[in-house]
């Protein structure tokens, strides 16, 4: 394979219109009103990032607060903020960051002008931003689910659903793009692997999620009006929300990480990718298996006994494993195999084969996991979190982390398209170390810390286990403020190029950077899934 | 490389948005079913579980009658039957039929609201009753939200049918709001089976 041009030739893509300036809202109004994808994406991306930085501090003091004797946090707040940091880790940061990248990128990819629905994708934002608001706010006022204010608890439970809604109606502007808005020429086996995970992940929340709406509105109507009989009863409330942290649910959240790690890849591998089919199944087999709102130990308290749970939980590394192969077949060739997104890529994908290990042996009776059987106090330290499992709560940081690394592997590997200028690869480096040691550090010890009903010399060492995660976390949420400086501080950076790897594969890279209203001109018909390699016309 | 474009193209073409609406609305249909599928699964533990330990099911006091519910029922299937009459209109650039039919459509719809308002009148059930009372609660009323959901759908499409957006070649719209009203009635149907006549 050669190189032979950088950019594509201007016959194939002709530019895009453009409003004149003085039509363009500018501001607050600007900002608000907008329906232009990429501002909805950047919106998505910076509030998704604070919200991330700003959940791990919070796990931070969980973990500080689980020590034996800790004062700080006060007793009757440490649920609260475990809670509060959980839902922050996945629903503030993870999904909308993903949802962001999405909003922005998806469109570029299939080749289309704006996303379906853009003031639906608007909306979603909005709707996002004022319902994880809500949530904070009630949390913080003694509400969130098991606080002791009702009103509160009723604004969390709402807030929450809010969520929730929002992120299916972001999701579901992304998986329309990418069904009925793609360019000539390019089948559903022809787009790129960060959309194709997008419509795995949509469909994989949408049969999910609502389940979760299901359960807060069971929550929210026995706690407002009814007795509470059972499911609005304040400590139970949790128990049934769970489900959205542990296994198997808690990888549907990370199924877009997959489709950024591998499109990363395999355009910085500068070839064709030979196991496209492969790295396709993986990811959709990794949501077939991911899709986790049959697992709810609140009503089915045998569910982590059951052959289907122990199946699932030892199969969900198996499409991982491929979709790492289909990256490995890529790489060998191997030009710009050190740039940070292809490291970042890497280490995302090999975490969550780590989460896929702790997930098989939290299936495995001997090791009991699950604290059953032992005495009350290592039980309690096995399931220390209101009824969830420690291996569970590990899992979540685990997979949490791995998929950030995709996230920001996706800003350093996208940055130029969204800002416009060069991103600098040096923090990005620092960035890959800072992930690598934040989910070893915070995921790792509340997994062994599942081992303490088994080894008490697990439990004898608990109050550590907590400094570490402490330390993780706090890692964690420094990889998030380099992650998010690199973007900010590339403003100043030169202008970037429509293809500022120089060796861009999907259509993305055919448009400027940043993209200009409507994206694209007109398209020529896309031939394969590397449309860009085929109008430089270069073979394998 | 493949075909060039003429230049004089630009600017680009609006783009085509072929189903879009369809799309949105077989992901929102599929969320929807998960949503009562849940309610439905709890619904049917909860009780398995009582009338295994032996207690009763509905509290006392409760009546639960199948008269309102079947005339629910008839009520959506027959505002299922005009949907689906107002979307063949349509494909056939019946003009007046199709606005005949939306239109009975929601008139049907807002006869179901008020059928059910009687309905919860009749059954005297308190929701602070019972486990069994918030279930009840949140699936009939879940599917209320849904109706006038698909209410709302049906007469924005009505709407968007009076401006002429609608015709044999596009049906898009009209299509979307058939499909959500039919799974509407399947899971009216669902509550009919499980809650009023299984009891």
């Amino acid at each position: 394979m050669a190189i032979t041009e950088t950019s594509v030739s201007p016959d194939v893509v002709e530019p895009a219109a453009t409003l004149p300036p003085a039509l363009e809202p500018r501001g607050v109004v600007g900002l608000v009103g907008t329906g232009d994808h990429k501002a909805i994406g950047r919106l998505w991306i910076g509030a998704s990032l604070i919200f991330g930085i700003a959940s791990l501090v919070l796990a931070a003091v969980t973990a500080l607060g689980q020590r034996a004797g800790a004062s700080f946090p006060p007793t009757d707040a440490v649920q609260r903020v475990f809670v509060l940091g959980r839902v922050g880790l996945v629903l503030f940061f993870l999904v909308p960051l993903f949802v962001g990248l999405a909003t922005y990128v998806v469109p570029l990819q299939v080749g289309s002008a704006t996303v379906a629905f853009p003031r639906g994708a608007a909306a979603a934002f909005w709707t996002w931003l004022i319902g994880a608001g809500m949530f904070v706010g009630a949390t913080i006022a003694n509400g969130g689910p098991g606080g002791t204010s009702k009103n509160m608890v009723d604004l969390s439970l709402v807030s929450l659903g809010l969520v929730l809604l929002a992120l299916l109606l972001g999701a579901v502007a992304v998986a329309t793009t990418v069904f009925t808005m793609r360019t000539r020429g390019m089948y559903v086996d022809r787009v790129p692997m960060f959309s194709w995970s997008m419509v795995v992940a949509t469909g994989v929340w949408f049969l999910t999620v609502p389940v979760a709406i299901a359960n807060l509105t069971l929550i929210f109507l026995d706690h407002n009006a009814g007795g509470p009989s059972k499911f609005g009863v304040a400590t139970d409330q949790w128990g049934q929300l769970q489900w959205l942290f542990a296994q198997p649910q808690v990888f549907a959240w990370a199924i877009p990480a997959l489709g950024v790690a591998a499109d990363a890849v395999a355009t910085l591998s500068r070839g064709r990718q030979p196991g496209r089919g492969f790295v396709m199944t993986g990811i959709g087999a990794f949501g077939v298996l991911a899709i986790g709102a049959w697992a709810q130990p609140a009503f089915i308290p045998s569910v982590y006994d059951q052959a289907t749970f122990v199946v699932v939980s030892c199969a969900i590394s198996i499409p991982v494993v491929l979709v790492l192969a289909g990256m490995l077949v890529d790489l060998r060739k191997g030009s710009r195999a050190s740039a940070s997104p292809v490291a970042l890529s890497f280490l995302s994908v090999v975490l969550l084969l780590l989460a896929g290990a702790a997930a098989i042996a939290f299936v495995l009776k001997p090791l009991r996991l699950h604290g059953e059987g032992a005495p009350t106090a290592l039980a309690d330290l096995a399931t220390f979190t209101w009824g969830q499992p420690a291996v569970q709560v590990g899992l979540t940081g685990l997979i949490v982390l791995a998929a950030a690394a995709a996230g920001l592997a996706g800003i350093y590997y996208w940055g130029p398209k969204i800002t416009g200028h060069r991103v600098s690869d040096g923090p990005g480096k620092l960035v890959v170390i800072l992930i690598a040691l934040a989910t070893l550090l915070y995921g790792l010890p509340y997994v062994a810390l599942g081992f303490a009903a088994r080894w008490t010399t697990i439990a004898d060492a608990a109050d550590t286990l907590s400094l570490i995660a402490v330390a993780g976390a706090a890692l964690g949420a420094v990889a998030l403020l380099v992650g998010a400086f690199s973007l900010l501080s590339s403003l100043t950076a030169d202008g970037a190029p429509d293809d500022p790897w120089e060796c861009g594969q999907t259509l993305e890279w055919a448009c400027p950077s940043p993209p200009p209203r409507g994206n694209f001109g007109e398209l020529a018909e896309v031939t394969s899934a590397q449309p860009l390699l085929d109008w430089r016309g270069e073979e394998d | 490389m493949t075909a060039a474009l003429n230049p004089a193209l630009a600017p680009p073409p609006v783009a085509r948005r072929p189903r879009v609406l369809m799309v949105a609305t077989g992901f929102v249909t599929a969320g929807v079913a998960m949503f009562f599928a849940a309610l439905f699964g709890i619904y049917l533990l909860e009780r398995s579980t009582a009338l295994a330990d032996g207690a009763k099911w509905l509290p006392e006091g409760v009546t639960i009658p199948l008269t309102q519910p079947n005339m629910l029922l008839l009520t959506l299937i027959m505002a299922s039957v005009c949907m689906q009459w107002a979307l063949n209109a349509i494909r056939d650039d019946s003009r007046t039929y199709a606005y005949l039919a939306l239109g009975i459509t929601l008139l049907l719809g807002f006869a179901f609201l008020n059928q059910a308002s009687y309905l919860y009148g009749v059954m005297q059930y308190k929701i602070e009753a019972s486990t069994n009372a918030v279930l009840v609660y949140a699936i009939t009323g879940g599917h209320i939200v849904m109706l006038v959901v698909a209410m709302v759908f049906v007469a924005l499409m009505a709407i968007r049918a009076l401006g002429g957006q609608f015709s044999s070649t596009q049906s898009d719209g009209i299509a979307a709001a058939t499909m959500f009203w039919h799974a509407n009635t399947a899971v009216f149907f669902l509550i009919w089976l499980i809650i009023y006549v299984t009891k």
